[in-house]
């Protein structure tokens, strides 16, 4: 942000373009979490007040996942390693034998997970035991004769050891699954290993942040949403709203140190002025997480498209087209209703994790202003229409321009507008549109019979 | 509904073998208690004889404070037996209220806050209590909100023994104000988390007693530092800040600077701040380019701000109120560029800053009592235990006076002059407030590279600051005639 | 078969206000009680056996099961209710916030348009009120000194303008279409009141409002006070009766809350009642019937603004100062918890909503304290689980003045609970308080038998 300095006469076709830049940037965020609501919205009927939250507690995830500062002393030629990487290195950084031992052992834990989460009968049981033999083993930890509970690690052994010991006890025999799992990650580990390299790590920490989101997303479904099925609209709205401001304290309670940094690659690093995490074009600044959301907020729309046309997309828009009928053809109802649920809480978190990122935040961290960013795409989810995927693309879109640019033009009439009008003008924008089209712009109208 | 009914039974059955079971081990408990007491009053007695016939044995030997600490412990317990007392004070304890935000957004702060004023009250007690009287601090949660914040006063202010003599924490500008007319007319004080000039107006404030300076005098002395750093004679200036009484108190006291000093404003961003995104505030600020700016925001705000206009091209030096900056914002890609242009301002000395007695007494009892405290805000420790030398001064002083009523308690700390001890310069708060009014702060420089990493959080890190100026009072600031708020909220 | 519900002989008896004599004694009971309820009116107190004479075998020196339950201690009070304690403030909060989710019902759950907008309405209604009942002498802010007998029938007024103003949208959009953009209105009324602080009043401090004093005109000393620290003794010649300020504003607010309550249970039976309530089941439907769909949904907004901009002005009154962005969006939400947990289309549903919805967060905060101070019993071996009272210590919920580490504090967990209690309700009881009434009304309507 140092090295070059603008000049403070910029064309105003630089200010234009750079602002039209921006918009997009912020209309990605705001589009990345509108598709999560629309995908909710379709399988499920239920606007998920939620979002927020889920996006802030993903984004969390990712900090958690990514916990070494970047000025902690580094041995020679070592850089720290991302915990799931080397459990077993207490200071971050792992030895040869260490990193080894590391990899075999995530990868066998990795795959008895993915037996346990896909074994059909037993696996609440095998993920409920799970929760409850690790909370038990944090809290013997504090207790005389058990402090070698102490370490994380050796805790998550034992509460794994326990959730396969209740599944083997509920009838479930180690299928081939593990063998799947623990290969896969193995290759997996042993290749980011071979490769070290920072972004590799990054998004691999992204990519486990955003499951345990979709997984967190599953588990919300489960236990408050399914009871629910057939109750009216508002009532299931209610209930998300009770998750968020439950969940939403958990997420501002973590960081209540203020920052929580997430590290994206393309930051720079804050201790070297030379890296600035962005370039002058034009005389005006462009951050790389500017493109990187654009770049993501197309990854997401591509992989929505490719799923719609997947055996589990059809089945999907089945469910939301008629959910009896669909019931009737043979399709669980209740899977769709999770994979919906874990598809847009994974894109809650990707969307909390850009809304850390310039331009919605300077601060690269988890904040407590992050959780609003979902409020903030609402009205981007009603112009282009609750249950339209190209609605949420482009009301995301058009409600990130209009807001940029009426900040960056109208900023001299503050006076007569008012400090802070820009954050109203996303609302107006809505508020027009919808009374021209009351089912925003790709929403499906409501047949109205008597 | 057979389900309910065998759960409400099961339940019901619980709860009563709970009751029975709590209420046997109650009254044996009391049996205990009782001997205890007993036990433990004879000790005391015992104890007490001792160390009478010790101070005899012992004669001259010893220098003469610690007689004259016997005295005053003597003499304040016959004085606890004549003080008067209305509510909040009993024969034995004294309760002191917060009300602070210890689940909004600035509990991170203000829970290190209380846990200062707790440590400071536990060695006091240590030491014997005030007048012979244990303090017992009543925490409540105002999760920085008004109508919360009017709840926690209800019960705070309550006129019977669950009441209290003094509030030693109100966290926010707008939430102590909502309960200003009250404290006059209930005859409480108050310390306020705010340090909003309106406070030392007689008619609104009276009994809220702020310490240190306030944001008016921190924008004067702020602007005035910057002039000096800039090298320039008359520098251009911009004003950035939040609405309402912190912010727009802070940009009262930039103007009146830049109107003694002749600076020319080229944006006046007076609570220009509002909502979530800042682009018009950063789009005008860049194309305003002054060469320096006074910023009264939150630390977020900074960091949108601030980030935003040097990504613009703007390279101003900056400054701005103490709660704008927080040093987690190192930890962000705009370190760097805080590390070059902006200067952190405060009311008091942070942890560890100097060698002051009462700072090596803060330090070491607040890591002796606190062992997994929150370090990485550390600098706010002081603002806790400064406060609570305030609220002992003051009961001390009432109990002095021998009352210790509410109405008593306004009259000592009318009174007194509180000795910070080398943590924030001392202050009294008896005459016009244009007299007693501090007008001094502290001007840090940020020094990334000093900065160490805080995590765990529970070991002391350097917060990367050097400090430029202690107790720095500008020209402006000293002859400003503070005769009525800069900024004015009330009609 | 008298009394039996849902058994009707005549058109009249169906719509009567209380179609049962049952319901009409429990209304007349609970008004009773909430009349009662600031008083403390101790019938009798004797001397009530606490503990069994020791000389008793087994039993001897334990608590009679009488005694456990602390207020009996003082002796047997036959009727003891809240006297001038701090509930009264929570106590008047509700009667106050009753109002709107009555407002609300009617927009909702009569006529079937949810809104998430009626905090503007109750801040519209507060602006109103400061604005015609502000100290005329002020300068930062418009006031015109008027008495409590205009501002508060005009801030009802004022914000019904707004609501019809509104209604045209509603026309338009149908379900969470309208609910979001009606929650537009929240941020673009927080906005205005930020651009005119001479009504509004300070961004983040607000103005002080006007209290609840009755005057004729103009005149300094009130007629009638009630916000005012002055103690009436011996009303009815009873020294029970003596109130404070607290008891004359809860009294205040109870009767305008009747009297609006009262005017809404008529509306639901009226004409325009059974219009809304057609609009609500079918619109078209209600349309092929000859009602006029825009005209009612108009009505509709208009009395459901009504009854939250009085609302408003009564809140931002009881709470003397307030800033425009309380009415914030925490508050519409409130007002839709409340609605769906009491029941939606019910006056009583709308009154046991709100009753469980704002004293909810004080009980959990009650709870919590209580426990923290147990340290006996099974309920301090619970409390011990729970907190984590000193470094080193484990539980899930630390005590305020401990470091955050990854336990929240009690006051965070209050705030969890609130949520997750909402959450529990709606999935054990979909149709909120009213549903547990129904449940319990068939059960009692079979019985003995089963069915």
């Amino acid at each position: 942000m140092l090295s070059v300095l603008a000049q403070s006469d910029v064309g105003w076709f630089a200010t234009f373009f750079n602002t039209i830049v921006k918009g997009l940037a912020v209309g990605g965020v705001y589009a990345i979490i509108a598709l999560g609501f629309v995908i909710i919205f379709k399988a499920t009927q239920v606007l998920n007040f939620a979002q927020g939250a889920l996006a802030a507690t993903g984004a969390l995830f990712l900090s958690f996942l990514v916990f070494d500062r970047p000025n902690q002393d580094a041995p020679q030629g070592q850089t720290p390693a991302t915990w799931w990487r080397a459990p077993f290195a207490g200071d971050g950084f792992p030895d040869y034998g260490e990193q080894w031992a590391s990899i075999v052992l995530i990868s066998v834990l990795a795959g008895v997970a993915l037996a346990l989460i896909t074994g059909k009968s037993i696996s609440g049981w095998a993920i409920g035991s799970f929760f409850a033999a690790f909370l038990a083993c944090r809290w013997l930890a504090t207790r005389e004769g058990f402090t070698w509970l102490d370490e994380p690690i050796v805790s998550l052994i034992v509460a794994f050891a326990v959730a396969v010991g209740v599944g083997v006890a509920r009838g479930w025999r180690p299928p081939v699954q593990i063998g799947i799992g623990a290969a896969a990650t193995f290759v997996a580990l042993v290749v980011i290993a071979a490769i070290d390299n920072e972004w590799i790590e990054w998004l691999g920490n992204l990519v486990i942040a955003v499951i345990l989101g979709a997984l967190f997303g599953m588990i919300l479904e489960r236990l408050a949403i399914r009871p629910m099925v057939g109750e009216p609209l508002f009532s299931m709205a209610v209930i998300t709203l009770g998750l968020e401001i439950a969940i939403r304290q958990f997420a501002n309670d973590s960081v209540k140190i203020l920052n929580r940094p997430i590290l994206a690659p393309w930051e720079g690093d804050p201790l070297d002025p030379a890296s600035d995490g962005g370039f002058f074009a034009g005389g005006v600044f462009y951050n790389w997480s500017w493109f990187a959301i654009l770049f993501a907020a197309a990854i997401s729309f591509v992989a929505v498209f490719l799923f719609y046309r997947s055996k589990l997309g059809v089945a999907m828009r089945a469910v939301s087209f008629d959910q009896e009928a669909a019931m009737a053809q043979g399709i669980n109802v209740g899977q769709v209703f999770a994979i919906a649920w874990a598809f847009g809480a994974g894109l809650a978190v990707l969307g909390g994790v850009f809304a850390t990122q310039p331009p919605i935040s300077q601060e690269g961290s988890v904040t407590v202003l992050t959780a609003l960013v979902a409020f903030r795409a609402l009205p981007a989810v009603i112009l282009g229409g609750l249950d339209s995927v190209q609605g949420a693309a482009i009301g995301g879109l058009l409600i990130g321009l209009a807001e940029i640019f009426a900040g960056q033009y109208l900023a001299r009439f503050t006076d007569t507008l008012g400090a802070g009008y820009q954050t109203i003008v996303p609302y107006v924008v809505m508020l027009g549109v919808l009374l021209v089209r009351p089912y925003g712009l790709f929403g499906t109208p409501e047949v109205r019979r008597v | 509904m057979t389900r309910m009914r065998w759960l409400v039974a099961l339940v019901a059955a619980l709860s009563l073998f709970a009751a029975a079971c709590s209420a046997a081990e109650d009254a044996a408990d009391t049996a205990t208690d009782a001997v205890g007491d007993a036990a433990e009053a004879a000790g005391d007695a015992a104890e007490d004889a001792a160390e009478a016939v010790e101070d005899v044995v012992d004669g001259d030997d010893d220098a003469m404070e610690e007689e004259d600490a016997m005295e005053e412990e003597d003499a304040m317990e016959e004085e606890s037996a004549e003080i008067a007392t209305d509510y909040g004070v009993t024969e034995d304890a004294i309760r002191i209220g917060l009300s602070a935000d210890l689940s909004g957004p600035f509990s991170a702060l203000t829970s290190v806050i209380v846990d200062a004023q707790t440590a400071y009250f536990d060695r006091v007690n240590e030491n014997g209590g005030i007048a012979g009287r244990e303090v017992e601090l009543v925490v409540l949660d105002n999760a920085y909100d008004v109508p919360t914040q009017l709840d926690n006063y209800a019960e705070l202010a309550d006129e019977s023994e669950d009441g209290v003599v003094m509030i030693s924490q109100s966290t926010g500008s707008p939430h102590t104000s909502a309960i200003a007319g009250d404290l006059a007319d209930d005859d409480l004080i108050a310390i306020p988390l705010s340090w909003y000039s309106g406070w030392a107006d007689q008619e609104f404030g009276s009994n809220v007693f702020e310490l240190y300076t306030n944001y008016c005098f921190e924008g004067m002395n702020g602007v005035e530092f910057l002039v000096e750093q800039s090298g320039e004679a008359a520098p251009t200036l911009a004003i950035v800040s939040r609405p309402g009484e912190y912010g727009q108190d802070g940009a009262a006291g930039a103007r009146i600077a830049a109107e003694a000093l002749g600076l020319e404003i080229v944006y006046d961003g007076e609570g220009a701040i509002a909502g979530d995104d800042f682009t018009p505030v950063i789009s005008q600020l860049v194309a305003a380019q002054p060469q320096i700016v006074w910023f009264t925001g939150s630390p977020t705000e900074l960091a949108q701000i601030f980030g935003g206009a040097a990504a613009g091209g703007l390279t101003a030096l900056w400054s701005g109120s103490s709660p704008s900056y927080n040093v987690a914002l190192l930890d962000t890609p705009v370190g760097p560029a805080l590390d070059a242009f902006y200067f952190h301002s405060t009311y008091a000395a942070l942890w560890n800053a100097n060698d002051s007695a009462g700072m090596q007494d803060m330090v070491s009892e607040i890591t002796a009592r606190i062992p997994e405290g929150n370090y990485a805000q550390s600098d706010t420790y002081v603002i806790g235990w400064t406060e609570a030398m305030f609220a002992e001064a003051v009961l001390e002083q009432a109990a002095a006076n021998g009352d210790m009523t509410r109405a008593g308690v306004v009259a000592a700390a009318n009174q007194v002059t509180v000795d910070f001890q080398g943590l924030a310069p001392d202050q009294s708060w008896t005459g016009d407030p244009n007299d007693f009014a501090v007008r001094a702060s502290y001007i840090y420089d940020v020094v990334l590279a000093d900065a160490t990493p805080t995590t765990p959080i529970t070991e002391a890190g350097s917060s990367g600051l050097s400090l430029v100026k202690e107790n720095f009072v500008g020209s402006v600031a000293a002859g400003f005639e503070f005769t009525e708020p800069c900024f004015v909220s009330e009609g | 078969m008298r009394g039996r519900p849902k058994l009707f002989t005549s058109y009249e008896a169906d719509s009567a206000i209380f179609p049962t004599s049952l319901q009409k004694w429990l209304a007349a009971a609970g008004i009773l009680l909430l009349f009662m309820l600031p008083f403390d009116i101790p019938f009798f107190t004797g001397p009530v056996p606490r503990a069994f004479p020791d000389s008793w075998p087994l039993l001897g020196g334990r608590y009679t099961l009488l005694g456990q339950i602390p207020i009996l201690q003082d002796g047997i009070p036959l009727v003891r209710f809240l006297g001038d304690s701090n509930w009264l403030r929570p106590m008047t909060e509700v009667l106050i916030f009753a109002i709107a989710a009555i407002g609300l019902n009617i927009l909702a759950g009569v006529a079937g348009q949810v809104s998430l907008g009626h905090a503007f309405f109750m801040g519209a209604g507060a602006c109103t009120a400061a604005v015609l009942g502000g100290p005329e002498d002020s300068e930062l802010f418009w006031g015109l000194g008027l008495p409590i007998w205009i501002w508060l029938p005009a801030s009802g007024i004022v914000a019904a303008l707004v609501g019809i103003l509104v209604s045209p949208t509603a026309v338009r959009l149908r379900g969470l279409y309208l609910g979001i953009v009606t929650l537009g209105l929240v941020f673009i009324g927080i906005h205005l009141a930020r651009v005119f602080p001479q009504i509004a009043g300070d961004t983040e401090s607000g103005r002080r409002y006007p209290e609840f004093d009755i005057r004729a005109w103009k005149e300094g000393s009130p007629q009638v006070t009630i916000s005012s620290e002055e103690t009436v003794t011996g009303w009815f010649g009873l020294n029970a009766f003596t109130v404070t300020e607290r008891q004359k504003v809860y009294l205040f607010c109870l009767v305008v809350l009747l009297a609006m309550a009262f005017f809404g249970k008529n509306l639901m039976r009226s004409r325009t009642g059974r219009a809304l309530q057609a609009i609500r089941d079918r619109d078209i439907a209600a349309e092929v019937m000859g009602v006029n769909e825009a005209k009612y949904k108009m009505i509709a907004f208009a009395i459901s603004s009504f009854y939250a901009g009085i609302a408003g002005a009564m809140w931002a009154s009881f709470l003397g100062k307030v800033a425009g962005n309380q009415f914030s969006l925490f508050i519409s939400v409130e007002f839709i918890a409340i609605l769906l947990i009491g029941g939606a289309g019910t006056m009583s549903g709308a009154l046991a909503g709100t009753f469980f919805v704002i004293l909810l967060p004080e009980l959990v905060e009650k709870a919590t304290e209580w426990l923290a101070e147990q340290d006996s019993g099974i309920s301090g071996a619970i409390g011990d689980f729970l907190l984590t009272e000193g470094p080193g210590d484990f539980g899930p919920i630390s005590e305020p003045n401990v470091a955050p580490g990854w336990a929240l504090n009690v006051f965070d967990w209050n705030v969890v609970i609130y949520g997750v209690l909402i959450v529990v309700f709606l999935i054990f009881e979909p149709l909120g308080l009213f549903g547990i009434w129904i449940k319990i009304r068939n059960y009692w309507k079979g019985w003995p038998f089963s069915y």
